[in-house]
């Protein structure tokens, strides 16, 4: 019940922009490795904000950049199995390269699951200087910046990196740099707030395994690999294989000193088959899908933390930056609780979901979302403008000037939004 | 001229002798008995020894702690409290019993959540050694080098190292830093633990001496009878030598917290701090391997002092320069200091209880405890000369040399191949 009036509030504006088509699929190939994806440098220009209006504070949440896969649990099968099919004169010649280049990668890779890759540290440093060049007026003041990362290392890392650059440009800034349990109750998704349950999800679940089957159905890559498919069939499941592999092409995005490619692995059509499989895993994950369980609710704090500390920052008059680390897993649901277009126009036809909602618009390696408060002398009307992978975005609140918001209209549309959620957390009589 | 060397070596030699630590000199400053969690004193010296004539530095490699940091687990605070709670139920608490109480409450408060983390102070203790190595070596740091920096894979380590880098980066935006915590080279950076020393037939002979060192040190009475008003019922549900050991490690790492404003000073007396230190001071010279015959634990630092001097061959045979920064813990800078032969790391005895007396952990691994090579060289010359900071204070090692306190870098070399 309380679940649907959320919904409700969420679903006051579904507008149709945002739309994924197949020839943009196939002119950007590289962003079918969804949340493997290298950042897209933004492509739109900043809209002047209105007249006498200053940037004076900007809130930050964003991903680890590109990074190796977080196990080496793909790598460890698919050596596995080629080493046997090997064994057993069952690799083509191209099975036998395929091989070759896993082995390269497989050892590159050891010792260092989930670890920041170069490019990864690059993708923040080059963040941050977009953020830089783009607020050079508030930027360039000895600001106080807040930042706190998850505990994970590659988020401590982009962290760094992104304060680092940050630092370079304006060794003015006192910056402050913390990675603490004590604060991974809004940085990451709280496991303590009970998710509502919703009849369709276990539905859902069982479309999506039959999807996933589906688009990664591993009939080219065995026929590629395989002199004898049939009989590798006998000590290889042909999804596991193919899932394997996609994860191994995907994180090459995150490597391009490696350069490795196992692409030619899937083609045009399986790259493509690849990305919706994970689209739509990740859509029903967070709870994105219409009749999902809605995971987002444990990032209700991260959105709390949002609003609490922006009214803080306008009380005192001050000025800063608050940046925030995390993953995909959180960001991903904390901007669908924001209402940003590009995360709220999912679907449950698994089908046609990719059309309509993107990973790679969201949740690309070191993806990120800006809030930038303005105010004007004299004033004390306080705009805000969002922005997406830093491209400016849309929130379901009516404006007068777009893409600005009135501050005061979007923080009583998300305190109303936290109200109607009902947050319960969980007793030791639920962990049993 | 072989002569010269000889006196020269000898004179070094003697120098050894001077890392001796008495009884008043820790005394003198509470923090001190506070074993590693010393808060980091900064150097005493102020001026460094100017390089022979033509020698200029072209690569520092700094082997560091992290900084000042929360205590690794709140089970002190948990059990302490725990105690004294109880005890308050049973209205048997002293006054001062209470404001103790009070103040673990206010301290656990605090730390909650936060076991091990870095606290702002050892933020600073990081951004300051950084300062101060760039205003050290300004003519080598204002370049824009590339700068290596790792650290182990905790946390408060690697905080310790984006301070670090941060402070350098503001004093010089055109470095080129690249900042890595991977398990991958953990062996070069940390330890290996794949070297698993045999243990030594004296070990158990030291652990017997320093368990009997303990008994006669920790004497919980006074403690106890300032606590409760009632010893006799205390003691039917406090471990008595536990609660002080809780107390210490809590009162210990107030300095570490300074804005917290909270002080337990007031709970034990010197002669106790001190007792307590020396055990711990023992303990951990036993456990690297520092006091003769017992089992060489150090030998898990080898990769790393070998990485150090590897890399700085390779850095010399480039010939561009370069800084390394390495960040870590306490139970690797001390055998790290042990191994390349740091004058205040070495002359342990088998005396147990007087061991402080010859190696004091205090002047070796406070918090952001650190060893700093620094390379110089001359145009024209291949000769490379090294010099060798502890804590940021010039230090020698067992190294014939005519430039004290630098040294050549071959030398350095030859004796790090027999020692150990």
């Amino acid at each position: 019940m309380k679940r649907f009036c959320l919904l409700c509030l969420l679903a006051l504006s579904l507008p149709a922009w945002a739309q994924t088509s197949r020839e943009e699929l196939l002119t950007h190939l590289e962003l079918t490795a969804g949340n493997y994806a290298n950042y897209p440098v933004p492509t739109t220009l900043p809209t002047p904000a209105p007249e006498g209006y200053e940037p004076f504070y900007i809130s930050h949440y964003g991903r680890h950049g590109a990074r190796y896969m977080t196990s080496d649990r793909s790598y460890k099968r698919l050596l596995s199995q080629l080493d046997t099919a090997g064994s057993l004169d069952l690799l083509t010649d191209y099975g036998k390269d395929v091989f070759r280049r896993i082995r390269v990668a497989a050892a590159d890779a050891k010792d260092r699951a989930g670890e920041l890759t170069l490019l990864g540290a690059r993708q923040h440093r080059a963040i941050a200087r977009r953020m830089f060049d783009r607020h050079p007026a508030l930027l360039r003041q000895p600001l106080k910046v807040v930042a706190n990362s998850s505990d994970s290392r590659r988020v401590m890392l982009s962290m760094a990196n992104f304060c680092l650059e940050l630092k370079a440009l304006n060794p003015s800034l006192e910056i402050s740099m913390d990675a603490s349990q004590h604060d991974l109750y809004y940085i990451k998704s709280n496991k303590d707030i009970v998710i509502p349950e919703t009849p369709s999800d276990g539905v859902l679940y069982g479309k999506l395994k039959q999807f996933k089957q589906k688009m990664l159905s591993g009939d080219r890559q065995m026929a590629l690999v395989f002199q004898d498919p049939e009989r590798a069939v006998g000590f290889i499941d042909k999804y596991t294989f193919a899932d394997d592999l996609y994860n191994v092409a995907a994180d090459m995005k995150c490597l391009p000193e490696l350069e490795l490619s196992f692409d030619d692995l899937f083609g045009e059509e399986g790259l493509i088959d690849g990305f919706r499989a994970y689209n739509a895993s990740w859509c029903l994950w967070e709870g994105l899908m219409p009749g999902a369980a809605p995971g987002y609710y444990q990032n209700i704090p991260l959105l709390q933390n949002f609003l609490d500390e922006a009214d803080a920052m306008i009380a005192s008059g001050g000025s800063g930056l608050r940046l925030r680390f995390g993953h995909d897993s959180i960001l991903l649901p904390f901007t669908y609780l924001l209402g940003i277009r590009e995360a709220v126009n999912a679907t449950d036809d698994m089908e046609d979901l990719h059309h309509h909602f993107a990973l790679f618009r969201l949740i690309p390696m070191a993806g990120n979302v800006q809030l930038v408060f303005y105010r004007k002398a004299g004033s004390d009307d306080i705009l805000v403008k969002f922005l997406m992978n830093e491209n400016e975005t849309s929130v379901p609140v009516a404006t007068d000037c777009y893409p600005y918001y009135h501050w005061s209209d979007v923080s009583r549309y998300y305190r109303d939004l936290i109200e109607a959620a009902h947050v319960t957390y969980k007793t030791p009589a639920d962990e049993n | 001229m072989k002569t010269k060397l000889l006196i020269l070596t000898m004179l070094l030699l003697a120098t050894g002798a001077s890392a001796q630590t008495s009884r008043r000199e820790i005394l003198k400053d509470p923090g001190r008995a506070g074993s590693n969690y010393f808060a980091y004193p900064g150097p005493s010296q102020k001026t460094l020894t100017p390089a022979p004539a033509g020698y200029a530095p072209f690569h520092v490699s700094h082997y560091g702690r992290h900084g000042s940091r929360y205590m690794t687990s709140n089970k002190y605070y948990l059990r302490a409290i725990g105690k004294l709670d109880t005890a308050a139920q049973l209205g048997i608490l002293t006054p001062k019993g209470l404001s103790v109480l009070e103040r673990l409450r206010t301290g656990y408060a605090d730390a909650q959540k936060r076991d091990g983390d870095l606290t702002p102070l050892g933020g600073r203790q990081h951004r300051e050694i950084a300062h101060r190595m760039y205003d050290r070596f300004p003519e080598l740091l204002s370049q824009p080098l590339q700068v290596d920096a790792k650290s182990s894979t905790v946390g408060r380590c690697m905080v310790s190292m984006f301070n670090f880098c941060q402070e350098l980066q503001g004093l010089n935006p055109s470095l080129d830093i690249r900042m890595d915590a991977s398990k991958h080279d953990m062996r070069f950076v940390v330890e290996d633990l794949h070297v698993k020393p045999a243990v030594t037939a004296a070990t158990a002979d030291y652990e017997r001496r320093l368990k009997a060192l303990r008994e006669k040190t920790y004497n919980p009475s006074r403690l106890m009878k300032s606590l409760f008003t009632d010893v006799r019922r205390a003691g039917e549900f406090v471990d008595r030598v536990e609660l002080m050991r809780s107390l210490y490690n809590v009162a210990e790492d107030m300095q570490n917290v300074p804005e917290l404003g909270l002080s337990f000073d007031d709970v034990f007396t010197k002669d106790e701090l001190f007792g307590m230190w020396t055990c711990y001071n023992a303990g951990w010279l036993l456990d690297c391997g520092l006091i003769p015959g017992s089992t060489p634990m150090y030998l898990q630092q080898k990769e790393v002092r070998d990485s150090i001097e590897s890399r700085a061959d390779r850095v010399i045979r480039a010939g561009v320069p370069t800084l390394t920064l390495r960040f870590s813990h306490d139970s690797s800078v001390l055998p790290l200091a042990y191994l390349m032969g740091l004058k205040e790391a070495m002359g342990g005895r088998s005396d147990i209880e007087h061991l402080y007396r010859y190696i004091s952990i205090d002047k070796l691994i406070p918090m952001a405890a650190n060893i700093q090579l620094v390379f110089y060289r001359k145009p024209g010359s291949d000769d490379i000369l090294v010099k060798f900071l502890l804590n940021e204070n010039e230090t020698t090692l067992p190294v014939a040399t005519d430039c004290a306190p630098y040294y050549h870098w071959a030398d350095v070399k030859r004796y790090w191949e027999q020692h150990p």
